[in-house]
């Protein structure tokens, strides 16, 4: 295992009534775009903060290519995070705030995000406490693609923007990862807009990590088996169960296998793979156990 | 746009039965450019390398070739090729399960051979 | 010093002068304002005495005492903790003695106020030594630390504050408000001598000491270097506790 990308290592991170995170281990290595999923309070933003060096875990470590990444200015210069938060002075216009990336980061790519500006008929000319809630994501976002950070962290990228514009960003980040073959993490609700651009997935589940894997082979693994309740009891013998429903007669089984493949199936079952969200869903769905006991 | 993506297969082997669809609609033609990785991942937001994969199925079957720093062009005889396939796939995931069926059910050759006569007349 | 780091600098001071400046600006302003709605006195002008340095010092407190606004920034823009505290106490640091300078040039030249006469580390300290220009010397240099020191605890101060909650902010604030306005009003009971009790003599004596004199000895003959001493300790102690402080900021969720 080289040390090259960011390694979160065992990170955990307790508040008062809650632990947010719970040995947390993954790696964002160069060059990939990343999907990191989990409901809300899962513990997505703690980790992306924690990452961002904006707040400190309770225990574990984060490193930057091998070396620890707080107060680290050469790591922390090549990680931007746009996140919910505005950390913007609300006094400033946009205009000097892309100059302020330029100083801090050492570069910034004005004609990019002047032509990204206009897409998005967005004027500069604003002071940054003037945005509506769209407009300050469209202006993050646009910070975040015209900086020159080797790993970019989106925290619910798209909050507040409507259809035209989340396809618009969506695009752009397609291009710009054609470009400069950056790494980008997205972490957001809206998995269906993301699902075909994300190469790796982590999961989340109340502060756990309970999927780290390529969105491929996580996709290979996830079946619905439908047939009559017996029928489809006795083929997912020994299969791991998600969750199952009910419609009628018909009994539905979503399973993940492991690295099996999926047995062929009898002429009175039927078998369907699954799209990245409702395999989400049935990921992190409250076992019904849990919520009788 | 042409492409549609909508199953749940995954969206690797999507791409290349798009570009295959294509070609046998003669959408593109022997010797036509087909759009790049970037374009097709930066219109469908599928990540490029997904799209390389998908490509590089095309590739091994001989329908699209790479020419150096210009893009993907159709193979001269792709179309045939690809009907030659698709003809022989016809005949193993249609044909033959057909025949099976149909002896199940007791019919004879020739019998299935007027039911086939029988579509081909019905069919406008 | 690292490209960072100077950069991280320089951003300070633009911004940090910025701010003073507009405040200088609104303060000349209002006297500007008052003078055109009194009765235009034109002698006003020729009798006006403005301490600059003083001014710029005062601001440069208030500065200091904010300094989560400029993380929130820093740390947006990937700079760490380490390089925002040494640019910003850097950028601090200088405006202030920028403005202490400044003040001593205008008073040399006695354009604004002679400023050494009037100040308090000249009435305690001016006349230690036979030499003037000794003790010239020695009072600009108490001068220089002694308000690097006020700007570094204002730093300090505004660091502690900046880790606590809105809620809590605003109780802590109001009971060292009132904590200061009762140490000032004992210091003075302590110096003037009306407090008799044995606590109060000793509490005089120590804050004799520290500022190096006697009840004997007459104001303007104190000693310069204990106190000189003290004010170094007290900077440095001040440095190490921004510094501590500034390691623990972290972004809030307000």
């Amino acid at each position: 295992m080289t040390n090259v990308g960011i390694q979160v290592k065992q990170i955990s991170k307790h508040y008062r009534h809650k632990d947010a995170l719970k040995g947390v281990s993954l790696n964002f290595a160069p060059g990939k775009i990343y999907g990191l999923l989990g409901r809300n309070g899962a513990g997505k933003s703690t980790l992306l903060n924690i990452i961002a060096n904006r707040i400190f875990p309770s225990s574990g470590d984060i490193t930057f290519d091998g070396v620890t990444l707080n107060n680290n200015d050469q790591a922390l210069g090549q990680c931007y995070l746009m996140s919910e938060v505005n950390l913007y002075p609300d006094g400033d216009r946009l205009e000097r705030l892309f100059k302020n990336t330029e100083l801090f980061y050492g570069s910034f790519d004005y004609d990019y995000a002047h032509r990204l500006a206009r897409k998005f008929e967005l004027d500069l000319h604003q002071k940054f406490g003037k945005l509506s809630t769209g407009y300050r994501s469209i202006f993050k976002l646009i910070v975040a693609l015209a900086s020159p950070a080797r790993y970019v962290f989106f925290d619910e990228p798209v909050l507040g923007l409507d259809a035209n514009h989340r396809e618009l960003f969506y695009r752009e980040l397609v291009d710009n990862y054609a470009k400069t073959n950056r790494t980008f993490v997205i972490s957001t609700h809206l998995i269906e807009e993301i699902a075909a651009m994300v190469e790796h997935v982590f999961i989340i589940k109340s502060g756990e990590l309970i999927v780290d894997d390529e969105v491929e082979h996580l996709l290979s693994q996830g079946y619905l088996i439908t047939g009559t309740k017996a029928d489809v009891q006795v083929y997912c013998q020994g299969m791991k169960v998600l969750g199952h429903e009910n419609l009628g007669s018909l009994y539905g089984c979503y399973v993940l296998l492991g690295d099996d493949t999926l047995p062929t199936p009898p002429a009175n079952i039927t078998t369907e793979r699954l799209d990245l969200q409702r395999l989400f869903v049935q990921l992190t769905n409250i076992d019904e156990e849990e919520l009788d006991a | 746009m042409l492409f549609n993506f909508d199953s749940t297969d995954p969206i690797y082997t999507q791409v290349a039965e798009q570009v295959e669809a294509a070609i046998l609609t003669q959408t593109y033609h022997e010797g036509q450019q087909i759009p790049s990785t970037t374009e097709i991942s930066k219109y469908f937001h599928i990540n490029p390398a997904t799209v390389l994969k998908g490509f590089n199925l095309l590739v091994a079957k001989g329908l699209v070739e790479k020419k150096r720093g210009v893009g993907m062009f159709v193979s001269p005889g792709a179309y045939q090729r690809l009907i030659d396939h698709r003809r022989n796939e016809f005949y193993q995931l249609k044909i033959r399960p057909l025949i099976k069926e149909a002896q199940r059910l007791h019919f004879s050759e020739a019998a299935l051979l007027d039911l086939i006569k029988r579509g081909f007349e019905t069919n406008d | 010093m690292k490209s960072k780091t100077m950069r991280v600098t320089t951003y300070f001071f633009k911004r940090m002068l910025r701010q003073i400046l507009y405040g200088l600006g609104v303060v000349l302003a209002i006297i500007l304002f008052s003078w055109l709605l009194s009765n235009r006195d034109t002698e006003f002008f020729a009798n006006f005495k403005i301490q600059f340095g003083a001014l710029i010092g005062f601001f440069a407190m208030f500065v200091a005492l904010t300094p989560y606004a400029d993380f929130k920034l820093l740390i947006q823009n990937g700079v760490s903790r380490r390089t925002f505290w040494l640019g910003r106490t850097i950028a601090l640091v200088v405006i202030n003695l920028l403005g202490q300078i400044l003040d001593m040039i205008l008073g040399f030249f006695k354009i604004g106020t002679p400023v050494a006469e009037n100040s308090a580390a000249w009435q305690l300290y001016g006349r230690f030594f036979q030499s003037a220009s000794l003790n010239w010397l020695i009072w600009a240099v108490l001068v220089l630390v002694g308000s690097t020191v006020t700007v570094l605890l204002a730093s300090v101060v505004g660091s502690c504050f900046s880790l606590l909650t809105k809620r809590v902010r605003r109780y802590v604030f109001l009971a060292l408000a009132a904590a200061f306005f009762l140490g000032i009003r004992l210091i003075a009971m302590v110096m003037t001598g009306d407090a008799v009790v044995h606590f109060a003599i000793w509490l005089r004596n120590i804050i004799y000491f520290l500022i190096g004199g006697t009840p004997n000895v007459g104001a303007g003959h104190f000693n310069p270097t204990v106190p000189f001493i003290s004010l170094l300790v007290l900077c440095s102690a001040a440095l190490v506790a921004s510094y501590y402080v500034t390691q623990q900021f972290k972004i809030k969720n307000e």
